[in-house]
């Protein structure tokens, strides 16, 4: 039993140092140690002469040789070049699939979301987060809608109190009053952020949604400033071809206002049910912010002017990807979701 | 807003093409939102013909069926199989010819073909009125006067009414252009602007108004003037209700309105032509030939004229009559019994202005959204009362006869002055980014119906006409000229100014970033979750310091989420029901707190969710069941991610939960949802919820600072050692016992196999740790590994009384 032990050590310590440079001598090392008539087999073959009590442990050092010879036929063989995964070898099946890799996916909204910023971001944005639950004065009076303003009403808005006036945030709008309050001009931000409106949930229209609005207020800061930065981001965010249209608007916060209509990329603008067979699709409001809005934050609305802008991202996403009803994206299916992982 | 293309034409200078007045209506703020043809006749009649039947002889093979031939003004009659019994020679008849698409009254069109009819060619139909959609007897064929020309085009008999529809998405600053006439007079200004159109929009009002009679005097006296700041009116009497002209009844129902009678038509009529709402009053019916503008005394009963009962409020405005009895509610809604019936032959004529919000709080309170409420809401040219009703009698008059019987009554207290702005050239440059001439903006402003106040050398003075009460403001001036100048023609500056801000998220929004890349090479989906929960998943102690809207959607919808797991699970629950199991999800979302009123916080969390297999079998690898240490992994990956060290997890002995902290400060939880919960979301499958409060997670990022430290130069020596402790020995207890054995040279320690057997005894485990040492000074002899070793052997065996297996 001893000797039998330390015959093994012994091969072990020969088979540690064998070479085999060649898929031949790869070849010639499987024959000599693994093959039929193998070292392998012979030694294994003493286990009918260990005593029963010994068969256990004995076992166990076979075992162990087994596998040292095995794991340095793999070595060799992979060094050589060759082996089961060589393109030579014709039981190499390299059409099964790859091991399991997971693969997950960012949300569309977020994806989106994510795009929008970044192509902010580089024209100098920063990002600006405020809070859901806002007062009457940051989402409302500071934007100019004054107290019977329809927007205000019970129908529209989810308030959390009356006198005084708690409410989930309407439109991210209420961030821009707090970087106004908290902030001297130049101002140059975007907020992105979740707002809340009290609607039958349907297709068309959700109890909460996300904005992402942008706020840019300096001296000298006009309409064709605004033109300028929205045509940059609709190109970015749609493609060089795209094109855009400005329509006179009106919102309660700015003056002028503006919506920007983009060429519906749906049908390539020939009219199909999104454009409503215009060929324009509806992308987002703007505008020169409200003198009144500036003079709110103690902000001189003769020295400064600024623009303003905001948009659903449920909208660009729907726009972008063709996404029809508002409910799947909180629905979260899972099959949803997946559709969107190639998404950049 | 319903504009009709037609009527529109009227007023304009000049003739505009439908799109091309399209293209100018969204260009200047009034959005077309569709734009489609109204035909009285559907199809327009095109394509038929007037024809004679020449010759008429029974079908050889059909009793019922006539062959005949028909001159439709073609060099050849055309043979046409007719069943019609009423068919003649001489008659003159309308005729479908082969091409022609006829459009019933009832079913789809039809377009006529070569047709063999029981043997017999027929090229063509002899049409009855209801197979061209005119009328609706199919009593035969439709016989015409005999006079009638041939080959004379049906259209041009019949004289069908085609208009295009426009329907406008008004913004709510545009009351001027809630009429046709307001719509106009936006229109000529861009003509004038931009065709340099030298004509003036065509003014509907005339000065041919003539009191004819003062037979039936009225008093009006206005109580609440505040209410009402002008009423105007005016008697006429012997009129005769009825039917409306074609002409009238064509412009209403173009704009999809229904004519009711002349007078009513007339009404009607003027509201969507100059945007002033009319009532007009069966004059007989008001006591005391009086009429008295007041408030409401609460609680009055009054039938409106859909014969609904309304309790009145004290807020509504009313129009009564001389015994102070109700009439109308003023601008909303007129009474069933003071209105023009088809007996009616004195009226008396309302033509008044009411304060907006009044309208607007009692249109609301008694669902009545009226044309005349909407119109009263936004704001209507008081100027303009008497004009309106002078151009409305006449009218009255032209339809429906009668004499007009009073003085025209203006009670009109207090006379508006107009709004005067004035633009700083310089202003209007630096708020559109162009340089427009002064000579363009007065010109814009003036065909805007602006009159110039004054003009400066840098800046111009106007008074802002009634029919614009939006506008106070120079910026508001500015609008007005660059809408009708067109927004697309301020020219994109070829270069960017920007005035650099500091971006204070941007570590925080690269982190998430981060964290959310890694998770999706871990299989994870991102969700996005309703923050607006139902407060049933809740304890008493947790709603105590929820968020609780007044007015919530639904009894399910009615709280903002005091944590992150319910939604998370409603959304696993979704997918378990559609056969999706295996998930691994997360999302970053806030959750809402409150002390009170007007104390409010949210809390930013990275909530992820683990269940189910961690993924389908596959050739290589079997499915295997997810479970607590692929959560703690994920922990720790995120955590590794994030630069944080020091991470220490402990237990809630009470709730099972364990916690995650770096640096003393608690970072995340993770929780095996209990069974209670999961089966509360009928969720069968075990699910791993881990709650990472992310403002934690930031504050201990931005206290990280990685600082280069050499690589070592020694190698490092790894030792394994297999022990038996006792089966409860958590690997917890294992790290501490090494950790008090205080072994500086100690880099880490790895478990790398735990299993229990029989063999080990009943109450045992074995536990196989490596150890890897590190001297940065120099090579790590044997003897001093081995001694390092047998410390914390000694430390086993001492602190666990564990064996250590050889």
């Amino acid at each position: 039993m001893e000797a039998l032990l330390q015959q093994i050590e012994k091969y072990k310590q020969e088979i540690a140092a064998a070479e085999a440079n060649t898929p031949e001598a790869v070849e010639a090392f499987r024959i000599q140690y693994l093959g039929t008539k193998g070292l392998l087999k012979t030694v294994m073959g003493e286990m009918k002469n260990v005593p029963n009590e010994h068969k256990k442990a004995f076992g166990q050092v076979l075992n162990e040789f087994k596998q040292f010879v095995e794991t340095k036929f793999e070595t060799l063989q992979q060094a050589a070049g060759g082996g089961a995964n060589s393109a030579s070898d014709k039981s190499f099946d390299w059409s099964l699939p790859g091991s399991f890799v997971p693969v997950g996916t960012r949300h569309p909204l977020t994806a989106v979301r994510n795009q929008i910023v970044s192509i902010f971001k580089t024209l100098g944005f920063a990002i600006a987060e405020g809070p859901e639950i806002e007062d009457d004065w940051h989402n409302f009076g500071a934007m100019n809608l004054p107290e019977d303003h329809p927007a205000r009403d019970m129908q529209d808005t989810f308030y959390i109190s009356q006198n005084p006036a708690w409410l989930l945030r309407t439109h991210t709008s209420s961030t821009q009053a707090r970087v106004m309050e908290s902030q001297k001009p130049p101002i140059r931000v975007i907020c992105p952020g979740r707002v809340y409106r009290n609607e039958t949930i349907s297709a068309r229209a959700h109890c909460f949604f996300h904005q992402i609005e942008g706020l840019y207020i300096d001296e000298n800061v006009s309409f064709a400033d605004l033109k300028q930065t929205l045509y940059f981001f609709v190109q970015e965010m749609f493609g060089k071809d795209v094109k855009v249209r400005f329509r006179p608007s009106y919102f309660p916060f700015t003056e002028p206002s503006a919506e920007m209509d983009i060429s519906c990329l749906i049908c390539d603008s020939k009219g199909c049910n999104v454009c409503k067979h215009t060929g324009w699709v509806e992308i987002l409001g703007s505008g020169m912010v409200h003198p009144k809005v500036l003079e709110n934050f103690g902000i001189d609305s003769n020295k400064y002017t600024g623009f303003a802008f905001g948009m659903g991202v449920e909208r660009i996403c729907q726009l972008k990807y063709q996404v029809n009803d508002l409910r799947l994206y909180s629905q979260n299916d899972v099959r949803f979701l997946k559709q969107f992982t190639g998404v950049v | 807003m319903t504009i009709s293309y037609n009527w529109l034409q009227e007023y304009l200078p000049e003739i505009v093409e439908p799109e091309k007045l399209s293209k100018i209506l969204t260009s200047i703020g009034l959005e077309v939102e569709s734009m489609e043809k109204y035909q009285s006749v559907k199809g327009g009649l095109d394509g038929l013909l007037i024809g004679e039947v020449l010759t008429c002889e029974q079908h050889p093979n059909a009793d019922k069926l006539r062959l005949t031939t028909v001159d439709t003004g073609a060099a050849e009659p055309l043979k046409i199989v007719c069943g019609a019994a009423n068919v003649a020679v001489g008659q003159k008849v309308v005729v479908a010819t082969v091409g022609t698409t006829i459009h019933p009254i009832s079913g789809d069109p039809l377009t006529m073909r070569v047709a063999k009819i029981r043997g017999e060619e027929s090229f063509g139909m002899i049409c009855a009125e209801d197979e061209i959609g005119i009328g609706t007897s199919h009593e035969g064929i439709l016989v015409l006067p005999q006079d009638t020309k041939v080959g004379t085009p049906a259209a041009e008999y019949f004289k069908p009414y085609n208009d295009i529809i426009y329907e406008i998405g008004l913004t709510p600053n545009r009351m001027d252009a809630m009429s046709h006439l307001g719509v106009a007079k936006d229109v000529f200004a861009y003509l004038a602007h931009h065709h340099k159109s030298k004509g003036k929009v065509k003014s509907p009002f005339v000065n041919t108004f003539k009191i004819e009679n003062k037979n039936l005097p009225v008093t009006v006296s206005v109580e609440d003037a505040e209410a009402c700041p002008r009423y105007a009116g005016v008697s006429i009497t012997g009129l005769t209700v009825k039917e409306s002209p074609e002409w009238l009844k064509n412009k209403l129902k173009a704009i999809g309105q229904r004519s009711i009678n002349n007078v009513v038509d007339i009404t009607n009529f003027i509201l969507n032509e100059t945007g002033q709402p009319l009532h007009a009053f069966d004059a007989d019916k008001i006591e005391r030939k009086s009429i008295i503008v007041k408030k409401a005394e609460p609680d009055t009963v009054f039938t409106t004229l859909d014969e609904k009962e309304r309790k009145l409020f004290a807020e509504d405005l009313l129009i009564c009559d001389g015994n102070r009895a109700p009439m109308c509610i003023a601008g909303v809604f007129g009474g069933l019994n003071s209105g023009v019936s088809a007996t009616t032959t004195n009226i008396f004529l309302e033509s008044a202005c009411f304060a907006s919000s009044g309208i607007r709080k009692t249109s609301l309170k008694h669902g009545l959204r009226t044309d005349a409420a909407t119109r009263f809401e936004k704001g209507v040219d008081i100027s303009n009362a008497v004009n309106v009703l002078k151009r409305a009698a006449l009218l009255i008059k032209e339809v429906a006869g009668g004499e007009i019987s009073s003085d025209i009554i203006d009670v009109y207290p207090a006379p508006k002055e107009k709004t005067l702005v004035s633009l700083k050239y310089q202003y209007l440059k630096k708020l559109s980014g162009k340089n427009y001439h002064p000579d363009t903006v007065m010109k814009i402003l003036v065909a805007l119906g602006f009159e110039i106040n004054r003009e400066g050398i840098d800046e111009i003075s106007v008074a802002v006409p009634f029919s614009k009460p939006d506008i106070s403001l120079p910026a508001d001036l500015v609008e007005e000229i660059i809408r009708i100048d067109g927004l697309d023609n301020i020219e994109i500056p070829t270069t960017i100014t920007i005035s650099p801000s500091v971006n204070a998220l941007g570590a925080k929004e690269a982190l998430k970033d981060k964290i959310a890349t890694y998770l999706i090479g871990q299989g994870f989906n991102e969700i996005v979750t309703n923050s607006i929960t139902n407060s049933k998943y809740f304890g008493e102690e947790v709603l105590n310091g929820t968020v609780k809207m007044m007015n919530n959607l639904s009894a399910d919808l009615d709280v903002l989420r005091p944590s992150m797991l319910e939604t998370g699970l409603e959304c696993i629950a979704y997918n378990n029901n559609r056969k999706n199991n295996n998930l691994q999800l997360f999302e970053y979302g806030k959750t809402y707190h409150t002390k009170g009123v007007g104390s409010y916080w949210e809390d930013e969390h990275l909530a992820l969710y683990i269940t189910g297999d961690n993924h389908e079998d596959t050739w290589q690898e079997k499915a295997k069941t997810v479970d607590f240490y692929r959560a703690k992994g994920i922990v720790d990956a995120i955590l590794v991610l994030s630069g944080l060290d020091k991470i220490r997890y402990t237990r809630d002995e009470e709730t099972g939960k364990i916690n995650v902290s770096s640096a003393k400060q608690n970072i995340a939880g993770i929780s095996i949802v209990d069974a209670a919960t999961l089966k509360s979301f009928s969720i069968k499958q075990a699910v791993y919820f881990i709650d990472i409060n992310y403002t934690a997670l930031q504050q201990q990022v931005a206290k990280t600072k990685i600082v280069y430290k050499e690589v070592p130069k020694f190698p490092a020596v790894q030792r394994d050692l297999s022990l038996v402790v006792a089966a409860d020995t958590t690997y917890n207890v294992l790290e501490t016992v090494v950790k008090k054995a205080n072994l500086v040279k100690l880099q880490s320690m790895r478990l790398f196999d735990v299993f229990e057997s029989d063999k080990l005894g009943a109450g045992k485990k074995s536990m196989a740790v490596n150890f890897t040492f590190l001297d940065e000074e120099k090579t790590l002899t044997d003897k001093e590994t081995d001694a390092m070793m047998s410390r914390i052997i000694q430390s086993f065996e001492k602190e666990l009384n564990a064996e250590i297996r050889k």
